[in-house]
């Protein structure tokens, strides 16, 4: 009888919340008033990847401060929902934001994510942005990834690398999608006859902390470079350690000190990176939140740049338009991570450059 | 409606799952904590098989049938000589072991970089492309593993079972051979579990390891604890409320800024206070 009553109670609070769902008010809205965009932001917002929703949602607050007053076309509305970083999840998010809040505009994060819900908005015709790494995310019209420009990093490392007559490399990799993408990148170039060589490849889980024991085997294997494709927190108990070992051997990376919390730590040392967020960038948001930001927060700034540039330029809520606006007309924007590119399968990325950590600063080398 | 189609897919692959846990933990009173292990493994047989051997929907399920079954068949050996909070440790073990191999057996399951484009099932060449028509897939499925398991619960076979949950070694001087019976059961629901799998990979289109970790098992666990354990029906409702009340969380218009963390609170209170009203879930037959 009691389970009967549980029951009862839990299904009446589905059918009351669906009923208020259904019926609850909605603001009038002017006849004049300017058509509505919704965006509808799929990140971690709870639980390990939180710190990347904070950062993300205080981006989108800041971005559109001011924005919408300005604008000629649209109203930007922005929705956000908590994946928890469970792709399982990712379908029946983005199959609410598309079919209950009727969002014009996806963006989700990471590979993973994006993946999942890439078929569902080529099929529904949204638009959705993902800041992600793998070029099957972007496969579609209405698809589009903010990522690292992978290949050309990987690239500027290589030709760098072989510059300074480097013969082997010792790897670290996080065992992440990101991460591997790189490397499986480098693998390809490193076939070449003449050339740098990986020697090791050394993985480790995203939760490792100490490095002691593997930095003893890269000691012992001696490379010209360990190459690190590691990111926060690891990188830093990384470094740490590396400068305790006293080991001779020059570390270098792709986008790697960018995510170090200590710079100082990579004091001298150069590495490849098209990802960053520009420091005029960097200043606003500290301005503007009181907190510092993730890298992906630029990405994401980039994005609703790209999608307000979409709809502003073409002048029309009609997607089709709008994605064709963004393809053709995005090209060399000045955004958050500096001059963006487009190609036709609608991959936004940076131009690789080197840096350096400098007094504990990220300079471009030759600028410092 | 294409929303609540996805939410009951979801809820759909959660009762199965949990239905085939029920029938270690409830029925025989083994702590197992492998299940996501052979839900990915059933998973990436399909994914490998649809996408890199071009082989159809169902062959693919056999293929997880047989791999599942075999690893479940050597693991359960090893099983079956531990009890209680042993056989948690073991079989969380192997879901660890599992997934350290997805993630790192690159030429096979591409490692931390997933697999694209695995496609819906064809049924008697009919493309089940619509989330309507799998769903419909789906709901067959779980009337056929509900079945399937008051099947076992009501036959000698699932007497036996719940004999060694009562007491092992009481059974064992009945002259029941109780590992071979354990041994049997971990099969069962490890082979079912991949068949899940299979149709999960098969709706999300893409699957990477981080789906398969040993939180997901655990995630199976509170499952059919809420639920309740030993119980068919307690298996499928722990699914509609574990599935369902973060979604609905979703609509109860809390406060922007704290909204995802407000929605994990009342959920964790929400599941602890129906521990505290019904310990031993909502349809368990007995407690842990």
């Amino acid at each position: 009888m009691k389970q009967k009553i549980i029951l009862s109670l839990i299904l009446s609070a589905l059918l009351v919340g669906a009923a208020w769902w259904h019926f609850r008010p909605r603001p009038e809205v002017a006849d004049n008033a300017k058509p509505e965009v919704k965006i509808g932001i799929i990140y971690p917002m709870s639980g390990d990847g939180a710190v990347y929703g904070e950062a993300a949602k205080a981006e989108a607050e800041m971005f559109f401060r001011d924005f919408n007053n300005a604008s000629s076309c649209c109203s930007y509305k922005v929705i956000f929902e908590d994946n928890q970083l469970k792709p399982s999840r990712n379908a029946a998010i983005a199959q609410k934001l598309i079919n209950l809040d009727k969002v014009d505009v996806l963006v989700t994060f990471l590979s993973d994510f994006g993946a999942v819900v890439s078929p569902l908005a080529e099929q529904n015709k949204v638009l959705h942005f993902s800041i992600a790494t793998d070029p099957a995310v972007a496969s579609g019209k209405y698809n589009f990834m903010a990522s690292s420009n992978v290949e050309g990093e990987v690239q500027k490392l290589y030709d760098t690398l072989n510059q300074n007559l480097v013969r082997n490399i010792d790897v670290v990799i996080v065992n992440a999608s990101g991460p591997q993408s790189v490397l499986d990148h480098l693998e390809k170039l490193a076939q070449k006859e003449d050339g740098v060589k990986i020697g090791r490849v050394h993985h480790v889980n995203e939760n490792e902390k100490d490095f002691r024991l593997l930095l003893g085997k890269i000691k012992q294997n001696n490379p010209d470079y360990i190459l690190v494709l590691l990111t926060m927190p690891a990188i830093d108990a990384f470094m740490r350690q590396y400068a305790e070992s006293k080991i001779a051997i020059p570390v270098t990376g792709i986008e790697t000190f960018t995510y170090l919390h200590d710079k100082t730590l990579a004091e001298g040392m150069w590495y490849v990176d098209s990802a960053a967020p520009t420091p005029e960038f960097l200043e606003k948001y500290q301005a503007q939140t009181g907190s510092r930001t993730t890298n992906d927060a630029g990405y994401l700034d980039l994005i609703l740049q790209a999608v307000t540039t979409g709809y502003e330029g073409a002048q029309t809520t009609n997607r089709d338009k709008v994605a064709d606006y963004i393809l053709n007309n995005f090209n060399n924007a000045e955004t958050a991570i500096g001059p963006v590119q487009v190609n036709p399968d609608g991959i936004i990325d940076g131009e690789p450059v080197l840096k350096i950590i400098v007094n504990g600063q990220i300079q471009i080398m030759g600028e410092e | 409606m294409e929303y609540l189609i996805n939410l009951a897919i979801l809820f759909c692959i959660y009762g199965m799952l949990a239905l085939s846990l029920n029938l270690v933990v409830g029925m025989t009173g083994l702590l197992s904590l492998a299940q996501a292990a052979f839900y990915g493994i059933g998973a990436y047989a399909c994914a490998i098989g649809m996408t890199s051997l071009g082989l159809g929907f169902f062959t693919t399920v056999l293929l997880g049938i047989l791999v599942n079954g075999v690893l479940a068949f050597i693991v359960g050996k090893i099983l079956s000589r531990f009890q209680g909070d042993y056989y948690a440790i073991v079989s969380a073990g192997l879901s660890i072991i599992v997934f350290s191999v997805l993630l790192n057996w690159k030429d096979l399951t591409n490692g931390p970089l997933g697999i694209f484009g695995i496609s819906k099932p064809a049924v008697f060449g009919y493309q089940l492309s619509s989330n309507l028509a799998y769903l419909l897939l789906c709901l067959a499925a779980v009337v056929l593993s509900y079945f399937f398991y008051n099947l076992i619960d009501k036959s000698s076979f699932g007497r036996t079972l719940k004999a060694i949950r009562e007491d092992e070694q009481l059974t064992r001087s009945l002259g029941y051979n109780t590992k071979h019976f354990k041994s049997i059961i971990f099969v069962i629901s490890a082979v079912m579990s991949g068949v899940v799998g299979a149709m999960f990979a098969s709706y999300i289109a893409f699957i990477d390891p981080s789906t398969f970790q040993l939180k997901e098992g655990i995630f199976l666990f509170t499952i059919i604890i809420v639920g309740g354990l030993s119980s068919a029906r307690g298996s499928i409702a722990g699914a509609l409320i574990l599935i369902s009340l973060p979604e609905i969380l979703r609509f109860i218009g809390l406060p922007y800024e704290t909204a995802a963390q407000l929605q994990q609170i009342i959920y964790g209170g929400l599941l602890v206070l129906m521990m505290v009203l019904k310990p031993q879930g909502l349809f368990g037959k007995y407690k842990m």
